[in-house]
């Protein structure tokens, strides 16, 4: 199983690939919010997302993620984006724009497929965002990031190092669990089970002969490891050090500095009312 | 079985592209006990997972009892083939899933169409075979040692009644006495004229219990030959590791003893033969 | 420095897996105990290792009792290699993985990498620090094993069936390095559950386990030329041994290798 699949760390020397994970997490966030503004105007809701749309396509520029590649691979959005615009399209909708325009007895209103651009455009970005936080970011860093952000949860009983430990042990063995199913699948498949086609009843079966093997694999696996991990003096109450460190160094402060003047400007300007054609007037 | 110029890419166009099978021409001997030996990524696993279309070609043709299996397509007649040849993968202990002993060897028979008498009775024959009582059917899989789960998976291959038995490393993790016991079993099988392929890197198994073997290198056949030619003749780029009897055996014939490689299997029967020949100390 | 005494283990009811099991093991030997599966050979090393309590019996590590209450000082001077390369490969790539028992002992994090990295090299993996696992070969992966229990600097080390799931060419890569570790490391304590009798033939001392008994004990010579009780007991013997077994008695002695043997053959 060695296809690229989406989302996978892709290791290169970008400039936010060498940021710090904890940056990353919460410009990912940040960023996100900015999309969900809503400003008063269509004019002004659409340039700014153009604003927002570049700022994002010049970042996943910069991060090596190619934004066609992307939308290549998910057929799914555009089967969804269609879907969307017929349901949208069918329903009156005057809440942007006023008006339609026909196709035979058909009215299709602007404002629906206004709205429906909205949504996919939220969506495109939003994938963007997120296949640059996973595609420049190695997971491991990603659970210390995250790790990090949960400490003071520590303070009211969260198991905070626990859960990052779990996570990270999993991150370690989806190969290996991948690897397992691809060889248990062949081993039933050599004894006749057909995982593609067959009844609901074969393909039940089917499942079980893959999943039970799995799971007490699975189970015998987290016993010896958890052995191991005892042998080896592990003891997650008791203070540890840690080998990997997340050093925050000066590109993550102007990183930070940066991402919170952008989206704290475009929530400003959004809880002010922010018109670009009064804006554009007073000038 | 044959394989004509076969090729297998796993993960072709891609940066992790690996050309596991080159060019491949290979006639598999009917009755024989043949091993399949080479390197850890010599193409071995790759080759055998063509035999029942678990794999196919990516170039090349190949022909399994009558059918041909063309390249980038799954045969038609898969379930055949799934049937005529048995794959029992390494560790196949890890494949059991049912509740009981009984049913899980019935599940490969249940699968090619067996009624549920049928699949029983073949069960309990497969469970005979492998030296399983009528104690074990309706006891857990789970509950058993690693050497009996093991018997258990093999059962449920036998129980398939396949032409031929494709074995990856049958005795990994066995002792001794637990290898012995599975080799004799397969010995037997064949014997009763099923077709043996054994991948393996143990070279005394292949001394002591094939027929033929087959050498592979990164994708392509080095040789295949009888076992006494295996074992006699150097084959060029392959590295042998000669078990010790063969390593006296070559020895002897250098001091003029000749000894014959079907009579003499392990050490009683040389001693025994130098014995014989009146050329044991007193 | 290892003593057992009468030691009794069962993991349910009326079906003891060991039954009065004593021996003792002197700072700095390498002993191998083998016999058949189910003999009790894994149970023993999981008790030695303190993974189990033991409930009936004792074993005195250094003067110490192994019981749940000094397991903590104990812990340091134990390591155990398992036999599933991947069940113990724990950390993202090998370098986590050998920081990871550093970690659990609170070494200061600078000191991590000059010890990461001589462990590393002591089994040869010093190049492969920043590999993940899926793409390291069963031998790799316990040489990593070896070289993260090396640096906690245990006393003892245990070896449970540790090659059992290897290659020849992995199981050759652990022989090299536990040969290069008798070298530079003299005073380590090697126990080897196995029933791979040429590793075996390596140890100075072997102890024979039968259903959960210590029957047999004494130098390799002494316990391979057993070929008769050996195969009672569902082993195998080394084929040296098995070569010179039959022959006379009077010229046993002198056969120490294949070539001495061969001289014997007119």
């Amino acid at each position: 199983m060695a296809s690229l699949a989406l989302g996978r760390y892709v290791p290169f020397h970008s400039f936010i690939h060498r940021l710090d994970p904890r940056v990353k997490l919460f410009g990912m966030i940040a960023l996100m919010t900015s999309i969900f503004l809503r400003f008063p105007s269509v004019w002004t809701n659409l340039s700014m997302y153009a604003v927002i749309f570049v700022v994002i396509v010049s970042l996943m520029h910069v991060a090596h993620i190619r934004l066609r590649t992307m939308l290549k691979q998910l057929k799914a959005l555009w089967i969804m984006m269609v879907f969307l615009l017929v349901i949208n399209v069918l329903v009156p909708n005057t809440s942007e724009i006023a008006g339609y325009f026909s196709i035979g007895s058909l009215r299709i209103y602007y404002s629906a497929l206004l709205q429906t651009f909205y949504i996919v455009f939220r969506l495109v970005l939003m994938l963007g965002l997120t296949l640059m936080l996973t595609g420049t970011t190695r997971p491991l860093d990603l659970t210390y990031a995250i790790e990090w952000y949960l400490t003071p949860l520590k303070g009211v009983g969260f198991p905070t190092h626990e859960v990052a430990m779990t996570i990270a042990i999993a991150l370690r063995f989806i190969p290996t669990l991948l690897e397992e199913t691809m060889r248990i699948m062949k081993a039933q498949a050599s004894r006749g089970v057909d995982f593609l086609n067959g009844k609901l009843q074969e393909k039940l079966r089917a499942i079980i002969a893959l999943i039970v093997p799995l799971f007490i694999s699975a189970f015998q696996r987290s016993e010896e490891l958890a052995n191991a991990m005892e042998a080896r003096g592990y003891n997650p109450s008791a203070p540890r050090t840690r080998y990997r460190q997340l050093v925050w160094k000066a590109p993550d402060t102007w990183s930070l500095f940066f991402l919170i003047l952008f989206v704290g400007g475009m929530i400003t300007l959004n809880s002010l009312g922010f018109d670009v054609i009064a804006f554009w007037h007073a000038l | 079985m044959k394989f004509h110029h076969v090729f297998h890419t796993y993960s072709a166009k891609t940066p992790y592209q690996f050309e596991a099978l080159r060019d491949v021409n290979l006639s598999l001997l009917e009755g024989s006990i043949t091993a399949i030996v080479g390197h850890t990524g010599s193409g071995k696993s790759t080759l055998v997972q063509h035999l029942n279309a678990l794999l196919v070609p990516t170039e090349g043709t190949l022909e399994v009892a009558g059918i041909t299996i063309e390249a980038k397509k799954t045969p038609k007649a898969v379930k055949r083939l799934r049937q005529y040849a048995g794959l029992v993968f390494q560790f196949p202990e890890y494949q059991l899933f049912e509740e009981t002993v009984e049913h899980d060897v019935m599940f490969g028979p249940l699968n090619f169409g067996c009624t549920k008498e049928e699949a029983k009775k073949r069960a309990h024959e497969a469970l005979t075979r492998v030296g399983l009582d009528a104690s074990f059917y309706a006891r857990s899989p789970f509950e058993l040692s690693g050497g009996e789960r093991r018997r258990v998976a093999i059962a449920g291959i036998l129980a398939i009644q396949p032409k031929v038995l494709v074995l990856d490393e049958p005795t990994a993790g066995l002792d001794p006495q637990g290898a012995k016991a599975m080799m004799t079993l397969f010995s037997q099988l064949h014997q009763q004229g099923m077709t043996i392929l054994l991948v393996t890197h143990d070279m005394e198994l292949v001394y002591e219990y094939a027929t033929h073997v087959v050498v592979m290198k990164e994708g392509r056949v080095l040789a295949h030959v009888p076992t006494s030619t295996f074992f006699e003749t150097p084959i060029e780029g392959y590295d042998l590791r000669l078990p010790p009897l063969v390593r006296v055996i070559h020895a002897l014939k250098k001091k003029g003893i000749h000894v014959p490689y079907e009579r003499v299997k392990d050490v009683t029967a040389l001693v025994n033969y130098l014995k014989d020949i009146q050329r044991w100390p007193a | 420095m290892i003593h057992v005494k009468n030691l009794f283990f069962s993991y349910e009811d009326n079906h003891p897996v060991l039954k009065d099991v004593s021996f003792s093991i002197q700072s700095g030997e390498f002993v191998a105990i083998i016999g058949h599966n189910g003999s009790g050979k894994s149970t023993l090393a999981k008790l030695l290792a303190g993974l189990m309590e033991v409930k009936q019996g004792t074993i005195e590590i250094d003067g110490l009792a192994l019981n749940p209450q000094t397991i903590h000082q104990l812990r340091p001077k134990l390591g155990i290699v398992f036999q599933n390369p991947d069940n113990q490969f724990i950390g993202a790539t090998v370098a986590d993985d050998l920081a990871f028992g550093l970690e659990n002992r609170r070494v200061p994090s600078q000191e991590m990498p000059t010890i990461i990295d001589t462990m590393a090299k002591k089994v040869g993996m010093e190049n492969f620090l920043h590999q993940e696992p899926t793409n390291l070969s069963g031998g790799q992966k316990q040489r990593v094993a070896i070289a993260g229990i090396l640096a906690i600097q245990p006393d003892i080390m245990i070896f449970d069936e540790a090659t059992a799931m290897l290659d020849p060419l992995g199981k050759q890569e652990i022989h090299d390095t536990l040969k290069a570790l008798r070298q530079s490391d003299p005073h380590l304590t090697i126990l080897m559950i196995t029933h791979d009798l040429e590793e075996a033939a390596f140890a100075d001392r072997i102890l024979v386990m039968n259903q959960g008994q210590c029957v047999m004990e004494g130098k390799p010579s002494e316990i391979f030329s057993q070929g008769d009780a050996l195969k009672a007991m569902s082993l195998d013997q080394p084929f040296i041994y098995q070569l010179t077994e039959a022959l006379p008695d009077r010229l046993k002695k002198d056969v120490v290798s294949i070539e001495t043997w061969l001289e014997l053959i007119k």
